[in-house]
């Protein structure tokens, strides 16, 4: 059912938001609990990614249904596997959605983009270090439909069966939308946002090499 | 040599471009010599003009956006007399009419004006000063008068409310009859009989012998039938799938359906030897020489009265964007756009053209929904191509823009560089649907979503004259609103706006990325609010949701 305010459900009470912000936070940090986390330049280069990707969906926010983030999370997850992957698609929307507009959608699109991040991960859309256009291009398309879909998931509970059919169907404009954004998003920035993702990681490792070499040795 | 000829092709392609959006869009060069803005009011009908005085009527369903009124301005703008209709809050849509002084068996009467109101009141004021000739109060349930009056040598017809009214022009009743309800259903004389549609899809013949009706079809008679040759009667139909337009022969009795069009008639007129109808899809040219058929139509939005400006066909587009569209018809019925007069203030419109010609000097009087009136003459030479440069330079830089990208993505086609041609061209695309998004999400609303008709939605506790208008309910938590009555309103967001303002209540809307959206209404913004129309919950934003006349929205607090 489309909201006069938000689109994909109720605006949330404080308690239930806190709840859900509580939730989601927790499950980001949760995910970022490993040990290369723990590095200065590793968590820095996440912020810098989380932060960049917030503003560019806040910026574009006025573009109907033009999602930066789902490249973005599709690539990461690609780049840097699961974990990271899903902590970024949380803290992302969440950090977004507080400017945007926060209600129970915030938690569907975050599951949203963690899933498009996780089928990144698994997707090989990356061999030998450098981004498979075509298959990124797919699963641009793919995950469009995908996140609508998930984000959809928000009004279950306020309409039918049936309403929340028609409800897709309405979304089906939207989507497509999203999917071709997506592709502009791939063909224009996909190879420069991977590279550039992928240098900050080639970076850490060979620090991390480093600092193994010299533990070793002594 | 590819690279020059690629060169050569896409200047060229860029100076057809800006030449096309160049070309004059009326053949008549006309200034505007003042714009007046009546306020928060609506004008839904045609000014009209004496040899000395131009007169306009504004209406008004709150009487908090202002009092409905009928001015008298002379050629300057400046404004000789007022006359206003406090009860008359029902939404004007009846045409002014002008009558020269006279007397025949009927008496004696000045130069006058005739006003129809909502509230029923039916009014001749002395085109001089403004005072009242005299009145006369006909039937009212839920609404009065609103159709188009017919005057005659001596007399004049009035729609009533239920029926019709036969007047001398001296104020005299010569007789009343009932026919089915109506709205803004005009009266027409054709064969002995006087003829008027109702809501019921019925057409009424009165005369002084008899009154009968006809049924046409399920569907609203909302203009007076056009008077065909051979007494028969054309009618634009309204119906809940769009609109059907009929061929009424007055002799048998029989209507003959001849085409399907789009939502929302307008008033049909007589055009030389062709009818002009207009609707929310097409303009239309039919010739009605033996069984009539149509013989050209043109995409076009408007919604209210064809106007006859300097024999050519002038209408307001009834959009957003507004503005006036104007078309050249030919001996053999065809249908040429001619263009699009844009000013700064264009909104919905629905009223017609008043022009007229004194001392070789042409006179137009535009007007639009949010009451902006304009006089234009022909008498400078400043042309109303002009009027391009306020309002064309967005959509030039982007189709140049669009057009950049295609032709870039041609040169790496041609250049075997398939990755950037493709980069381009996926650019082209999201353009392309981003500027459509608007159009494409309305088609497909209309597409998936199912017609329900307004009974679905009506509860019995309303008044009955609320039925056949547009009915809007605000749930809040603890009570809900109900405002009837409604006329006109395009899309939820109008109709939800104007009952706001007849309940004196506050609505808060905020634009996004998929629509403009409401945020509160009357400062309860609650979890959220949610609309149905007919039952059927709403799927897009309320600023796209198109309403039938009927229409019937919910608001619901979560």
């Amino acid at each position: 059912m489309f909201q006069s305010y938000g689109i994909h459900g109720p605006v949330l009470g404080p308690v239930t938001g806190l709840v859900i912000d509580i939730i989601l936070l927790g499950l980001a940090f949760w995910m970022l609990a490993s040990p290369d986390m723990r590095k200065a330049p590793n968590i820095l280069t996440f912020v810098t990614l989380v932060a960049s990707i917030s503003l560019l969906r806040v910026v574009m926010a006025p573009l109907p249904n033009i999602q930066p983030v789902t490249v973005a999370a599709l690539i990461v997850g690609a780049q840097l596997g699961v974990r990271r992957g899903v902590a970024f698609a949380v803290l992302v929307t969440m950090i977004s959605n507080f400017i945007i507009g926060d209600g129970i959608w915030t938690l569907y699109q975050a599951i949203g983009w963690s899933v498009v991040a996780i089928i990144g991960a698994y997707s090989n859309i990356i061999v030998n270090e450098k981004l498979q256009l075509s298959k990124t291009y797919l699963y641009s398309i793919v995950t469009a439909f995908l996140f609508g879909f998930i984000a959809s998931l928000s009004v279950l509970g306020t309409v039918s069966f049936s309403g929340f059919m028609i409800y897709l169907l309405n979304g089906i404009p939207y989507d497509l939308l999203h999917a071709l954004g997506n592709l502009t998003m791939a063909a224009w920035f996909g190879t420069w946002f991977s590279d550039s993702i992928a240098k900050f990681q080639s970076l850490e490792e060979i620090e991390q090499k480093v600092v193994d070499g010299y533990v070793t040795r002594t | 040599m590819r690279k020059k000829m690629l060169i050569l092709a896409i200047v060229a392609i860029y100076c057809l471009s800006i030449t096309q959006a160049e070309t004059p869009q009326s053949e008549e060069e006309f200034s505007l010599q003042w714009n007046l803005d009546f306020g928060e009011v609506y004008v839904s009908t045609q000014p009209i003009s004496s040899t000395d005085a131009i007169f306009v009527r504004t209406s008004s369903s709150s009487l908090a956006q202002g009092i409905p009124s009928v001015y008298s301005l002379d050629f300057d703008g400046n404004e000789k007399w007022q006359m206003q209709n406090a009860n008359s809050t029902k939404q004007d849509m009846t045409p002014l009419e002008f009558v020269k002084a006279g007397n025949g068996d009927c008496g004696n009467w000045p130069d006058m004006v005739l006003v129809g109101w909502s509230d029923g009141l039916f009014q001749a004021l002395d085109a001089e000063d403004g005072t009242v000739v005299w009145q006369y109060q006909t039937e009212v349930f839920g609404w009065g008068i609103t159709g188009s009056m017919l005057v005659e040598t001596e007399t004049v017809t009035i729609p009533t409310r239920n029926g019709i009214d036969k007047l001398c022009l001296n104020g005299d009743l010569q007789f009343t009859e009932n026919t089915g309800a109506g709205w803004r259903n005009g009266v027409t004389f054709a064969g002995q009989s006087y003829w008027i549609g109702d809501e019921s899809g019925r057409l009424w013949s009165v005369n002084h012998q008899s009154v009968n009706s006809h049924f046409i079809a399920e569907g609203k008679i909302r203009h007076a039938p056009v008077s065909l040759s051979n007494n028969n009667l054309l009618i634009h139909l309204q119906t809940t799938t769009g609109s059907t337009i009929y061929q009424f022969n007055t002799t048998s009795n029989q209507s003959t359906a001849i085409v399907n069009s789009g939502y929302g008639p307008g008033m049909p007129k007589l055009f030389q030897d062709y009818i002009v109808t207009t609707d929310s899809q097409n303009l239309m040219s039919i010739s009605c020489q033996n069984q009539c058929s149509v013989i050209d139509y043109e995409t076009f939005q408007s919604n209210g009265e064809i106007s006859n400006v300097f024999d050519k066909i002038m209408l307001p587009q009834n959009t957003v964007e507004g503005g006036y569209g104007q078309f050249e018809i030919s001996s053999e019925g065809q249908l040429t756009p001619l263009g699009l007069a844009n000013y700064d203030d264009d909104w919905y419109g629905t009223a017609g053209i008043e022009s007229w010609i004194i001392d070789d000097e042409k006179y137009m009087l535009l007007v639009n929904d949010n009451a902006n009136l304009k006089l234009l003459t022909s008498s400078f030479d400043i042309s109303v191509e002009e009027n391009n440069d306020d309002t064309d330079w967005p959509t030039i830089l982007v189709m140049l823009f669009a057009l950049i990208l295609i032709s870039t993505t041609s040169i790496q086609l041609l250049r075997e560089r398939f990755q950037s041609a493709f980069k381009f061209f996926i650019l082209f695309c999201t353009i392309l649907l981003y500027f459509t998004f608007e159009y494409i999400i309305q088609e497909w609303d209309d597409l998936i979503n199912e017609d329900v008709p307004a009974s679905e939605a009506w509860n019995e506790s309303w008044p009955e004259e609320w039925l056949g208008t547009q009915v809007i309910v605000f749930q809040f938590q603890d009570n809900s609103v109900v405002t009837g009555g409604l006329f006109g309103h395009d899309n939820v967001l109008q109709l939800t706006q104007a009952a706001a303002i007849e309940q004196g209540m506050d609505v808060e809307i905020i634009d996004s990325s998929l629509g403009k959206y409401v945020v509160s209404i009357d400062n309860i913004a609650g979890e959220g609010w949610e609309y149905t129309v007919n039952g059927q919950p709403g799927t897009v934003s309320a600023e796209y949701s198109q309403l039938e006349s009927d229409s019937i929205v919910v608001w619901k607090q979560l």
